[in-house]
């Protein structure tokens, strides 16, 4: 059977109660007109979509399972590429650029110990890690605002993860700062840099290159992301 | 992951020999070229073939791209020069499996 435009209005609304993701909406609205090419005209046209999603995907709920499924096999193989290539860093070739930032943070932290010099680090550090911020945001709204149908992607759930993990560092880093501040009675706008004084410089500078290979690491992660094309 | 639970674990290994074979497919094609070439006896369920279908993508084995039919998107999976050759890794392993299994279970093949 052939449905006409009420028909797969019926069909887009009733996918998109239920779906979650872009890709599965898209991949399952195709799957189920093709389907339906298949099967001679019924009287009811909700009945035979039932019969399909049943015979196909084992109804609604199995319909949800493979989006979960998919969801986890995606999350899986990106969170295995992302510490592949953190990892790679520590490996030849990309490890000459590990050494030579270490080398450039690690004079820093030692030998300068001016507030300024402090501050530049510490905003080398939010760059890092706010740029993978940018990237991920910059990609939801390049193939985001084209989407017809669920806006969400597969990938969005393990790369929001990946972006906000060094955010919660951060977090915990002002946590502790405020902590040790406290348990002497003093707070000031210094707090930031006292904590320097009680981590050593190696702390640091693994600190600072972790999260430059972090913020690297993410952008050769989704790259490939910005040559996707949704057309439509 | 199929009406045949003996195929479990050579899921990945059907879509990539039959992606090496037919160049470019989609979801609903694979499950019915399954189908087709097995007479009815493996249907492959829609609720592994997905799941598969997008790991094997985001393992770099597979790459998809869309186009338009009848005003709406219908994505098309094909084989990468990556998944080339791990079709050809993992033809050799279940062509191991199955004369292992034929050992095992003294089975001939003209008899099945």
């Amino acid at each position: 059977m052939k449905p006409d435009e009420e028909q797969m209005q019926y069909l887009k609304d009733y996918l998109r109660a239920v779906l979650k993701y872009h890709e599965t909406y898209e991949e399952v609205y195709d799957h189920i007109l093709l389907a339906l090419e298949e099967r001679p005209q019924e009287k009811f046209f909700a009945s035979t979509v039932d019969a399909i999603i049943m015979d196909d995907f084992g109804g609604n709920n199995g319909l949800m399972m493979m989006e979960e499924n998919c969801r986890n096999a995606i999350a899986g193989e990106v969170w295995k590429q992302y510490w592949r290539c953190f990892f790679s860093y520590l490996k030849f070739p990309y490890v000459i650029y590990t050494v030579f930032i270490s080398m450039i943070l690690g004079y820093i932290a030692i030998h300068v110990r001016y507030k300024v010099i402090f501050l530049s680090e510490i905003i080398w550090v939010l760059s890092a890690i706010m740029i993978p911020v940018l990237l991920f945001a910059g990609r939801k709204f390049k193939i985001g605002y084209k989407l017809d149908g669920p806006q969400k992607l597969l990938k969005d759930g393990i790369l929001g993860k990946l972006v906000s993990k060094p955010f919660q560092f951060i977090i915990w880093y002002f946590l502790l700062s405020v902590l040790i501040r406290d348990t002497q009675g003093i707070f000031n706008y210094h707090l930031i840099f006292d904590l320097w004084r009680y981590i050593s410089p190696l702390i640091l500078i693994a600190v600072f290159v972790a999260a430059t290979i972090h913020c690297l690491s993410f952008i050769r992660l989704i790259k490939g992301e910005f040559k996707i094309s949704i057309m439509g | 992951m199929s009406s045949n639970p003996m195929l479990k674990g050579t899921l990945q290994t059907i879509i990539l020999k039959l992606l090496e074979d037919n160049s470019q497919m989609y979801g609903y094609e694979i499950a019915q070229k399954v189908k087709e070439i097995t007479t009815g006896d493996i249907v492959l369920t829609e609720g592994a073939l997905y799941p598969a279908l997008h790991k094997l993508e985001a393992e770099g084995l597979l790459e998809t791209f869309t186009e338009i039919v009848d005003n709406r998107v219908r994505k098309y999976y094909r084989i990468t020069e990556q998944g080339g050759k791990e079709v050809t890794d993992k033809l050799n392993e279940a062509r191991l499996f199955v004369n292992q299994l034929q050992l095992l279970l003294n089975l001939k093949p003209n008899t099945i």
